[in-house]
């Protein structure tokens, strides 16, 4: 038994599966993640890793253990987004630990929520001032959102009644010295525009720009590879 | 295009992973002409009910040299102790053919022929 090759293969399988497993999952990312997808998380590498170099036992009782796990979770993930109430009891509902700048005590006792961890977390959000707070909701993740007293909620451009344009999203022209085609496409514009745009500000060659991105209003953004910083 | 391969390539990815995770169970079960093993265990164990010795190491060295060309085969589907087993039962069993121990000769051999039918599960 050549050990290295076996377990080179082993991994190979135990990465592939985990991969195509993790895309099929989804895309929460790790600070959406509640303390039981984070728990699942942390069960399903351990099986791949165990897939990956445990010799002692065979490859594939670890490979059907991790395909019923990523299963379950699929299950469950489609369970909770069709079924609410098993949503409410799977995932957990969101608890309001301060409501109208009182703190609801009971609230706090039953997801076992200390008035210390509510206070880190707003310090967290730069309120330092319990006055301020309106209501605080402690979602299903343990993160606190906050929505604070009017008095305290930052002035808009709606609140200034100042007239503002959208900037839209930016698409990448230029990345890496290459020029993205179908995004030049998609942005209206031509490959001897954004020659002549780079000539205007000193660019002699595409190669010599890392990033180029123009936004809605057709503002082109540009960073070079030679930085001048002083 | 584009859509039907990116499902395609994650369903034939797992279904090459099972192949190779398992393929080492289907040498074992096969009636294929290669799977000389148990057929070189039986010939090992009517040798040593009739005390050929001579015949029986020869045999032995057989299924010893059936047993390593087969290894990288199962590699993938067994585990390493039950590889390790039969390899150290080949070994016992030709010290106890060579030592004329008729008992503990069958002993080794059947305890090698448990070992590859473990290998089937």
């Amino acid at each position: 038994m050549n050990e290295g090759i076996v377990v080179i293969v082993r991994s190979i399988i135990g990465f592939f599966t985990l991969l195509i497993f993790a895309r099929i999952l989804g895309k929460q990312q790790i600070s959406q993640l509640t303390f039981f997808d984070y728990v699942l998380g942390i069960t399903i590498g351990s099986i791949a890793a165990s897939l990956s170099v445990d010799l002692s036992s065979r490859a594939w009782p670890h490979w059907v253990g991790l395909t019923v796990w990523a299963v379950i979770v699929w299950a469950l993930q489609w369970f909770t987004l069709k079924c609410r109430p098993a949503a409410k009891y799977i995932v957990g509902e969101p608890t309001v630990v301060i409501m109208n700048g009182q703190i609801m005590e009971d609230a706090m006792r039953s997801i076992r929520y200390t008035l210390g961890d509510v206070l880190e977390q707003l310090r967290d959000k730069g309120i330092f001032d319990l006055n301020q707070v309106g209501f605080a909701v402690v979602e299903t993740n343990g993160k606190v959102s906050v929505l604070l007293k009017p008095e305290f909620l930052p002035a808009t451009p709606k609140d200034l009644k100042l007239t503002t344009q959208s900037s839209g999203l930016s698409t990448e022209l230029i990345y890496d010295g290459l020029i993205i085609n179908e995004n030049l496409k998609q942005a209206n514009v031509d490959k001897l525009w954004l020659e002549n745009e780079l000539k205007t500000k000193g660019i002699s060659h595409i190669s010599e720009v890392f990033l180029a991105t123009i936004d809605s209003a057709g503002t082109l953004y540009l960073d070079t590879y030679k930085d001048h910083m002083k | 295009m584009r859509k039907v391969a990116s499902y395609l390539i994650p369903i034939l990815s797992l279904i090459i992973f099972v192949v190779i995770m398992q393929g080492g169970c289907y040498y074992i079960t096969s009636w294929s002409e290669r799977n000389i093993i148990p057929e070189y265990v039986n010939q090992v164990e009517s040798d040593i009910n009739a005390e050929r010795w001579d015949n029986a190491q020869e045999d032995l060295h057989r299924l010893d040299l059936a047993w390593k060309k087969a290894i990288p085969r199962i590699q993938y589907h067994a585990e390493r102790d039950a590889i390790d087993g039969i390899k150290e039962n080949i070994a016992r069993l030709s010290g106890s053919i060579e030592a004329k121990d008729r008992g503990l000769a069958l002993a080794e051999l059947n305890e090698l022929a448990e070992h590859w039918d473990n290998l089937k599960n």
